[in-house]
């Protein structure tokens, strides 16, 4: 092994001779204090709160993890339970939506119970719309075919009587 | 031989490892900052590397598992520290002052702890023209006094390959010196 110290003395000479490398004053004094403090705080043992230390950690953390999978769990077993659609009626009261977008739905339902609510939803709405805009049709020429009827009195009432004056 | 023996045994056990740290401190630290501050040029880059090779030693020394000498072991910690340096330098400046002579120059004489006259630069311009293994050697022979066995465990190359770069790296700022002058 080289014997470190008989370098040593000459090494920062040597470097700032041939290459002019200098150092500050006392620099390896203030580096080596430096040095010790960076050591010694890094090897300080780190101060925890006494509930997070292992001892009381690791159940704390299992009863949070507990409760959130019993809460998962909770909500999970109730929106299977509503998820159970059975007729086009608990279709209608769970979701008012439903009808734009029956489609989408339709695909998490039973072809059986699609039958159905589209047979609903014929006379329901179709029938039921088909047969109001026929009345309202109806409604249009009666009201037309009076007014009209009105005009044509009114006009035969003003022209007899202008005919009869004149 | 038997002092860095005792010193290891030291620096493993916990009673006496920050006494046995600041004898290592006291052995080494001028050494290995000089090391250090040939790669990374300035003096300000040199004093972090430094920390942070002692920083390595001190939480490694558990680790160390003595198939080399104690010496060896840190200069290997300096020089693989000085690299990582450079490595996030280059990553910033986009050039490195290992492979580019120019930003060499340009980061010693911008330095504020470098006043070396115009021989002393044109030496310096010589050794940062040579190849990055040919520059390791020569600075690790001639200013750090290592041996070749100890240069070839740091840099892991064979002894043979040091020696003839070595050579060719003398031969060559010899010749680079003279043409100057």
């Amino acid at each position: 092994m080289n014997n470190p110290n008989k370098h040593k003395k000459n090494i920062s000479k040597l470097h700032k001779e041939k290459l002019g490398m200098d150092i500050p004053d006392d620099f390896f004094a203030s580096s080596k204090k430096t040095i010790l403090n960076a050591v010694i705080q890094e090897e300080k043992p780190k101060q925890t709160i006494f509930w997070l230390t292992p001892r009381f950690a690791y159940p704390i953390a299992a009863s949070i993890i507990l409760a959130i999978a019993f809460t998962f769990w909770i909500q999970n077993n109730n929106s299977n339970k509503s998820n159970e659609i059975t007729n086009t009626k608990s279709i209608k009261t769970k979701d008012s939506n439903l009808d734009d977008d029956f489609l989408i739905r339709s695909l998490i339902v039973s072809d059986s119970e699609m039958e159905t609510y589209l047979d609903n939803y014929l006379i329901n709405s179709i029938v039921i719309e088909a047969e109001l805009s026929e009345q309202q049709l109806e409604n249009i020429f009666i009201n037309s075919v009076i007014i009209e009827d009105s005009l044509i009195d009114s006009y035969l009432d003003k022209s007899l009587i202008e005919n009869i004056v004149l | 031989m038997n002092q860095e023996v005792e010193l290891i045994k030291n620096l493993k056990n916990p009673k006496f490892k920050n006494k046995a740290f600041k004898d290592l401190l006291d052995l080494y630290q001028e050494r290995l900052y000089w090391h250090i501050r040939k790669i990374v040029i300035t003096h300000d880059n040199a004093n972090d590397v430094l920390q942070n090779t002692f920083i390595r030693i001190f939480n490694g020394i558990q680790k160390f598992e003595e198939k080399s000498t104690l010496h060896t072991w840190m200069y290997r910690i300096a020089y693989n520290e000085s690299l990582r340096f450079l490595e996030k330098s280059k990553i910033k400046n986009t050039v490195s002052i290992q492979d580019n002579s120019l930003e060499y120059i340009k980061n010693l004489t911008e330095d504020s702890f470098f006043n070396g006259n115009e021989l002393q630069l044109k030496l310096n311009k010589a050794i940062s023209e040579l190849t990055v293994k040919q520059k390791r050697v020569f600075q690790m022979k001639y200013f750090d006094d290592l041996s070749f066995r100890d240069i070839s465990q740091i840099l892991n190359v064979s002894e043979s390959t040091l020696k003839s770069s070595y050579y060719s790296a003398v031969k060559i700022i010899e010749e680079k010196i003279l043409m100057q002058c």
